[in-house]
């Protein structure tokens, strides 16, 4: 019975590991605008070669 | 690669903004330009590979704005500069600048690329919904006023505020961390709690010493786990309440922080003394329910800024005449009397001060007084800061520095922002929601005491649990919240829940004309006299356009429009009289346009004349002042609902439009910024709601002082005063609707806080019987704050959908860019 215990503090371990990610997420500023990055990402890369 | 879409290849339309080519068409190669500027932005995209830019999105290249009008030069002063950096070593300074031109995703893409234009800039990342722009570039090669320039020559000239520091839009962090851990708290107590929940514990009990080992140990890790949740998390709600104690106020954080002293006090208890697992699960809950109503009530408009001051109006610097009579760039707080100053065409006077040179064509005071006419000033005249220079430079002697000019008396005096930010139950309700708690619990107790002390203890503890008013505190937020995103796709944007409960409130209704009612309708239409005369029209067309007056340019566009095979002759200069017009000898004709007594018809009293020697060729119709499409109807409903006011700068026109919607009495002219802002305390005074409805710096105060200030404008990320909420003018006819539907409002809050009592009594019912379990306390809580936000939210919906029709949404892209969230 006292494994329970092990396997608690275990999976707190892991959840409390998702909670710091989470800190880093808004603490770098992913949270802070929703708008652009999903219009960036459908920019084209700059091709290598040059016509016009 | 390369080709600027077809539609724009038509030669009578701009290459790069598609507009209309008209009297300054430029010509490069096949592509033609409405104007110096667009053929610029062209050319520079051009030269470095970007002419993607037009392909990415429709609405890419904007109409260039006169070139010429503004200036960087003063981001040379180290001093002025600094503001706007927000890091910087010996490689590298990042600054944050406010690019109001950005309007679509090709913005993003071309001004991303910076770094290809300007060598030296190292990175550029635009946030669209803020209209922000973060960029990072090498001080060894490259100064702020550089990057300024090139960004104001590819069409996104930077504003620079007075401050520096851009506020609105930032994420309050601070929250969604305290968010993030009690919902982390909220989710493994509750998991924990399990065991609990199904009798398992009492099962361990009884199952010997190492199994009760076993559950006793679970109950300490729950403490641990609520320990962030009461010291971190939820310690907001001791501080406000504390306050509140202090300056013996009562609010709705109050009876909260009381519910959770019983909740952590009593699990505290039952886990040392080893008679239970508490109830921090509903701590938890509580906790993470409550910071998630105050995350939905912080919800504002990125790039709205209701919190303009008047510093936010002026230019940052200000041009001073060195000793030898050259112009130096001087930060505008510096300003002191006796200074000289130059300003420019087009510019905002920093200063109170004395006109030392005569102004062309007067002074523009539109955005302090709301009169639509240039006032003429003369040498020697006294000028107030925030008038605008018309078309000439203007010198002037400082006389007050700008912190004590005349405008700024509207910020400084009485009526400071001192309204209500947060919504909340009404405090009658919190006084006897709060008294009625305490002496249920204090009853109990004495109830009980003789009989079962212990007992006695736990009943009175319930109460206070139980009875914890979050459903109370989480009925108002989310329902004027819910209201508050409703109300943006009509296009009224409110700085918070708080001011659309004090606009269901409102029964007094006071409106600005010019700007708010009124606007100026845009007729070019000349009136030709006698038979028309291409050569001297052509010699009108060459006069009106060395002149910058605006009747002048209304001329010019008129002509230019009209005739397609441009003669230009060769004129000589134009002579200028102020206020009246202008004059030439040409081939020995007198050629003038000007008021009609300038022109020698006396008798005539307004519009603009142009005659060759006596002879009238043509004229132009006075400008005339229009009500808005739609306004008179909006106005008359008004009316019907509450004391209507008008309050204008101007004088009293000739046309009285009004007659039909307002008394005679209730219309008053030629109104300072000072007359509005008393009449609204004159009827405050009286017990009056008033809603201002205003434009410009002119209503300012009036805006501040009233119980709810209502900013009309063009486009809603435009320049507007200190306010409560912002309307798009096409959107203002909706006004009735919108009133309509804050004042329904007050139905969906009683029946809310119906339930939410009713919800209490049954909670009570346990809890004074001595009977409230865990379980049933973590279920009852939940449960009620659900519901009360779901009925809160729906109902919001329902009050919207049957009071606001219009929700006409041509542009769902705008609109949603407008209202992207922030915290």
């Amino acid at each position: 019975m006292k494994v329970i215990l092990l396997l608690i503090i275990v999976s707190l371990l892991v959840a409390i590991g998702f909670l710091v990610a989470f800190f880093w997420a808004v603490g770098t500023g992913q949270y802070d605008d929703e708008v652009t990055p999903s219009i960036r990402i459908l920019f084209e890369d700059p091709k290598a070669s040059e016509d016009d | 690669m390369g080709q600027p879409p077809a539609s724009s290849m038509v030669s009578s339309h701009c290459t790069h903004c598609g507009d209309a080519c008209g009297k300054d068409t430029v010509t490069q190669g096949q592509h033609t330009f409405c104007c110096s500027g667009c053929a610029t932005v062209y050319s520079i995209l051009k030269d470095n590979n970007l002419l993607d830019f037009y392909r990415i999105d429709d609405r890419a290249g904007a109409k260039q704005q006169a070139v010429n009008d503004r200036d960087y030069a003063w981001l040379e002063v180290p001093k002025l500069a600094e503001r706007f950096v927000r890091y910087r070593d010996d490689t590298r300074c990042h600054v944050e600048l406010e690019l109001p031109g950005i309007h679509c995703s090709s913005c993003i893409w071309l001004l991303e690329r910076l770094p290809q234009l300007l060598p030296g800039v190292r990175s550029c990342s635009i946030n669209f919904s803020n209209k922000l722009a973060t960029i990072v570039f090498d001080p060894r090669v490259l100064e702020l006023r550089q990057v300024a320039e090139m960004l104001d020559r590819i069409g996104y000239p930077p504003h620079f505020r007075v401050q520096g520091e851009v506020v609105a839009g930032k994420t309050n962090r601070a929250l969604i961390y305290r968010i993030g851990v009690a919902g982390f708290c909220f989710g493994n107590i509750m998991l924990l709690s399990f065991p609990e929940y199904f009798g398992l514990s009492e099962m361990l009990a009884g199952a010997g010493a190492g199994a009760r080992w076993v559950g006793e140990a679970m109950n300490y890790l729950l403490l641990v786990l609520s320990l962030p949740v009461v010291l971190y998390a939820g310690r907001g709600f001791f501080t406000t309440a504390w306050y509140a104690v202090r300056s013996r106020q009562v609010t709705i954080d109050l009876p909260i922080a009381l519910g959770m002293l019983a909740l952590f006090g009593r699990s505290v208890y039952e886990i040392i003394a080893g008679v239970g697992s508490g109830y921090l699960d509903s701590l938890a809950g509580l906790v993470f329910f409550l910071l998630i109503g105050r995350w939905f009530q912080t919800y504002s408009f990125a790039r709205l800024n209701f919190d303009r001051d008047y510093r936010d109006y002026f230019p940052v610097a200000a041009y001073r005449e060195a000793k030898d009579g050259t112009p130096e760039p001087v930060a505008s707080e510096d300003l002191a009397a006796g200074d000289i100053l130059s300003v420019r065409p087009g510019n905002l006077i920093p200063a109170d001060g004395r006109l030392l040179s005569p102004a062309a064509h007067g002074i523009d005071y539109s955005f302090v007084t709301g009169e639509a006419a240039p006032r003429p000033a003369n040498e020697g005249d006294e000028v107030f800061a925030g008038g605008r220079a018309t078309s000439s430079s203007l010198r002037i002697a400082v006389t007050k520095p700008p912190d004590q000019s005349y405008l700024l008396q509207l910020w400084l005096r009485e009526g400071e922002n001192t309204k209500r930010a947060d919504v909340a139950p009404p405090e009658w309700l919190i006084r006897i929601f709060t008294a009625t708690i305490l002496l249920l619990a204090a009853g109990t107790l004495a109830y009980w005491y003789q009989t079962d002390t212990s007992l006695a203890y736990r009943a009175a503890t319930a109460v206070l649990i139980i009875a914890c008013p979050c459903a109370l505190a989480l009925a108002a937020p989310f329902a004027y919240g819910t209201l508050q995103r409703l109300l943006a796709r009509s296009g009224y944007y409110f700085r918070g829940p708080a001011v659309i409960e004090r606009l269901g409130k409102t029964d007094t209704f006071v409106f600005d004309k010019t700007g708010t009612l009124t606007e100026e309708q845009k007729d070019t239409e000349l009136t030709f006299v006698m038979p028309r005369s291409a050569d001297y029209e052509a010699v009108f067309l060459a006069m009106a356009r060395q002149s910058s007056h605006p009747r002048s340019q209304a001329i010019s566009e008129a002509l230019a429009s009209g005739e397609q095979s441009h003669v230009h002759p060769r004129i000589g200069n134009v002579t200028e009289r102020t206020g009246q017009g202008i004059l030439l000898e040409h081939q020995g004709h007198n050629f003038r346009i000007g008021s009609p007594a300038f022109c020698g018809f006396p008798h005539y009293q307004e519009g603009t004349f142009a005659v060759v020697d006596d002879l009238l060729c043509f004229s132009l119709k006075a400008q005339q002042t229009v009500l808005r499409d739609g306004i008179d109807e909006m106005l008359y409903s008004v009316g019907e609902s509450g004391d209507t006011w008008l309050l204008s700068g101007d004088q009293p026109p000739a046309d009285p439009f009004w007659e039909p919607y307002l008394a005679p009495e209730k219309i008053l002219f030629r109104q300072t910024p000072f007359n509005k802002r008393s009449h609204i305390n004159d009827l405050q005074r009286r017990n009056a709601h008033v809603l201002m409805v205003g434009d410009g710096l002119n209503d300012a105060g009036a805006l501040a002082t009233a119980n709810v200030g209502l900013a009309v404008n063009e486009d809603e990320a435009r320049f507007n005063p200190a306010c409560d909420g912002i309307v798009k003018s096409d959107r203002l006819t909706s006004l009735p609707d919108v009133l309509l539907a804050s004042g329904r409002m007050k139905w969906v809050m009683i029946i809310t806080y119906l339930l939410a009592f009713a919800y209490n009594v049954v909670g009570l019912s346990y809890a004074v019987t001595g009977a409230l379990s865990p379980v049933i306390a973590a279920i009852l809580m939940p449960l009620s704050s659900v519901t009360i936000v779901i009925v809160a939210s729906l109902g919001a919906g329902i009050v919207y959908q049957k009071s606001v029709q219009d929700q006409a949404n041509d542009s769902k892209y705008d609109s949603l860019s407008a209202v992207t969230t922030h915290q």
